[in-house]
This record gives C-alpha cells, structure tokens and sequence, in this order.
C-alpha cells in the first residue's frame, strides 16, 4: 500500500515537472515549434479534417435533398437579387475603374498585388480560452507563421504556431493575443487593434485625444506591422470615448463574422512586403 | 485494449470537442469534453489512469488550441489523480455522484488553468463565474449521456449479436 502511494506520488511529481519544464521552455523560446507539437497537431488535425468532411456531407445532403421544399420561392427571390447585384456590380465597376484611373493619376500608393490561397476551417480552438481556428491548408501548399488570413468581408486573423504538412492554427483578430496596425480611414489616424478578452469587440489603441473619430468610422489596416496589407477592412467604431491620458477609448466592431466562417483567404504573398524584405 | 479504448476516447473527444464547437458556434464550446473523459476515466480506473488520461486530454488541448503546450496537461493531469484518489478513498458508488464531482474538477481546471497563466505572467484569461458554472453544468449533461451511451453500447452489441445468431439459425433451418 505504501509503495503504491509512493508511486503514485513519483508519477505526479514526474509528470508535474515534465510539464513545468514544457511550459518553461515555450515562455523563452515561443517562436520555435518542436517536432512533437507539429506531430501531434499535423495527426489531430487529419481526423478533425475526417470529423469536419463527414458533418459537412451531413450537412449538404441535408440541404440538398431533403429541405428543398421551398426552393421555387426561394429561387424567385434569388433570381430578384441577382438582377440587382448585377445592376450594383455595374455601378460598382464604373466606380472602380474611375478610382483606378485616379489611383494611376494621383500616384498616390503603389498597386497591391495579392498572393493567395483559398481554405477550409475544419476546426475551432479546442478550450474556451483562446479564439483560433484550424484550417486544411499547411507548409505543403506554401503556408507559413505570421501569414494574414483575410475574408471577402475583411481581415481575419494570422497563421500562428508551426503549420503541420496539411493543417495550420489561425489566431482571430478577436483573440485577447491578437493585434493589428490599424487606420480610422476617413482621418487616417494610426493605432493598434486588439483583441478584448470574452467580447466579440475590439479595442483600438494609440489613438491621440486630439484625433477626430466618429462613430460608424471604418477602421483598417495599416499595413505598418508587417502582416497584414494596407487597407483591408477590420471594423467600424462602435464607441469612442475621451481617455483619461493621451489616448482615446475606442471600440471597433469587426466586419468579419467569426462564428460563421467556413472559407478564408491566406495572403500567400504581398508586392510591398516582398519590396521591404528585398530593400532590407 | 483498454489503454487503447481510452486514447482512442481522448482523441475523439478533443477532435469532437474542435469540430462541433464549429457547427455550434459557442455554446458547445464551453463544453470540456476531454475534462469530463477525464473524470470518467479516473473515477474508473484510478488515480494513474486519470493521471495519464489528463495528461494526455492536456496535452491534445494545448496542440489545438492557441495557448501554451502543457497549461491544460498540468491542469488535466492533476484533477486526474485527484479524482482518482478521492474515487479510491470515498467509494462514490452512485452515478450521480460520480457525475457531482465533475463540478469541482470543472472550477479546478479554471483555476489551475488561469493560475498558471497568472503565475507565468502571460496574459491571463479574464474569469467569468457564470461561465464556469455554465460550463459545469454543460459537463454534467455531456458525462451523464456519456455514461449513458457507454452503458448502452455492450447491451445494444449483444441484441445485435443475438439478433443475427437467431437468423442464421432460422436461415440454417429452412435451408
């Protein structure tokens, strides 16, 4: 009975230091992947991705063969609305075509061209604590730490920790972690975004109290910390507030909505940052 | 057979635990079903058991999750003998009582969890009482169909097993 204690009492004192020495070497080392943590991610994520196709084929036989009921009046009011999208992306297209001619008259930046590549969320964080998500795409199609995931709506996240072969962890911009070079695009007043920790809202900081910024303002990206290009959408301030010492109170409600999200984009690559890095 | 019946039911929990919280959005995230396979293991197997099976839930948590490798393993491993030991000392024989003890080792987990955190001064997870005991309560509900689906399992295998014996019987006969 004893020698069973005792045993019992080595076992946890082992595994209690095996972690303490875990953690210990991520605190100084954060940036560095180990072999095991890859492997273990790379084999999880391949039977999430098993998980994830079969609730997905659930889920399309579902709406495909068996809620078809009102798929006539549903077609009508979809074919109503492509009419008028068609109409707005006309008028959308003028619009673009004269920004571009004003864009190329102005000189004002330089043309940004966009490398990337589309992927699947198979997972989300497996604790309550973080917001991160797993996607189907890893270092076997070009993916790599620090990349910006972006959506059609606006900025997602980045790629965080080493991506295995076939599957890479993406850190929303939601998360308390996360932070982003951040622009009120009508005054340009730079900032930082963050994540607030238990809240779908961000917070912007660095904004001087005498900067002016209105509600409903868009905030976008700076492109100033190397991740995420310039001017893609993040949000629109929800609330701004004096601050007590320099800076403004602000938050910003982000465009993207992180609990729908099947597809995103990974900025594989981007012209100017590929400049900077050659320049440096 | 039984180690891999236990890691085969750590893996599925942690990968079910990801992909549903996805179709469910947030509400099934507050679910710790590793924490609960945990307790379930240990109140059954003992305190080593529940030390491996913790440390093993741990450790796929943190790989999937964007926090520190081994924050949960640490947390998981010792609720795990905890539960063990008490499962040992206290003799809890009744299912719902077994199923209470996964209140506290909910809150344990919180609290290691974050206190870790706290003590490595990284930035710590803000700590929401209505969400700890939200998600007690949903880890209650996951371990009692939990326990539910295991005791039905061999019962529903046997019927099956029996059922095809008596039409193979039947088949031989009117052959």
């Amino acid at each position: 009975m004893f020698k069973r204690r005792q045993r019992i009492g080595y076992l946890v004192l082992a595994v209690v230091l095996g972690h303490v020495i875990l953690i210990s070497a991520q605190v100084n080392v954060r940036q560095e992947g180990n072999f095991l943590q890859v492997v273990s991610f790379s084999a999880l994520a391949g039977i999430e991705e098993i998980i994830s196709y079969g609730t997905n084929a659930v889920g399309t036989a579902w709406s495909r063969y068996v809620s078809l009921r009102d798929a006539e009046e549903e077609n009508a009011v979809l074919r109503e609305s492509i009419d008028q999208l068609e109409l707005r992306l006309q008028q959308q297209n003028a619009l673009a075509r004269r920004a571009r001619s004003l864009q190329r008259l102005l000189e004002l930046r330089n043309s940004v061209e966009l490398l990337t590549l589309s992927a699947q969320v198979i997972a989300v964080d497996a604790t309550p604590w973080f917001r991160t998500f797993t996607v189907d795409r890893g270092t076997g199609d070009g993916v790599r730490q620090d990349l910006a995931v972006i959506a059609p709506s606006g900025v997602v996240g980045r790629v965080v920790g080493t991506p295995g072969p076939r599957a890479a962890k993406v850190q929303l911009l939601i998360d308390r972690n996360a932070a982003a070079g951040a622009l009120i695009e009508r005054t340009r007043a730079a900032g930082v975004v963050t994540g607030v920790d238990g809240q779908s809202l961000l917070r912007m900081d660095y904004v001087s109290n005498l900067e002016d910024v209105q509600i409903d303002d868009a905030v976008v990206t700076s492109g100033t910390d190397g991740i995420y290009p310039k001017g893609f959408v993040i949000g629109t301030v929800a609330d701004v507030r004096r601050g007590d010492d320099l800076y403004k109170s602000i938050l910003v409600a982000p465009v993207v909505e992180f609990g729908n999200l099947e597809d995103v984009l990974i900025v594989l690559h981007d012209d100017r940052f590929a400049q900077a890095e050659e320049n440096e | 057979m039984k180690v891999v019946m236990l890691v085969a039911m750590v893996v599925v929990s942690v990968a079910v635990q990801a992909t549903a919280a996805r179709v469910f959005d947030l509400t099934f995230a507050n679910i710790d079903l590793p924490l609960v396979v945990v307790v379930l293991a240990s109140l059954s197997g003992g305190p080593i058991v529940g030390l491996w099976v913790g440390t093993l839930a741990g450790f796929l948590q943190d790989v999937m999750s964007g926090g520190l490798i081994g924050v949960s393993g640490l947390a998981k491993s010792l609720i795990g003998v905890t539960v063990g030991l008490l499962a040992t000392r206290l003799m809890f024989t009744g299912r719902w009582y077994q199923l209470l003890l996964i209140v506290p080792a909910t809150i344990m987990n919180v609290v290691l969890f974050v206190g870790v955190y706290r003590l490595i001064s990284f930035a710590a997870p803000a700590v929401d009482g209505v969400n700890v005991l939200q998600q007690a309560v949903l880890n209650v509900a996951a371990g009692f169909v939990g326990i539910g689906i295991s005791e039905q399992v061999p019962s529903l295998w046997s019927r099956l097993r029996r059922r095809r014996l008596v039409l193979a019987i039947q088949r031989w006969r009117t052959n």
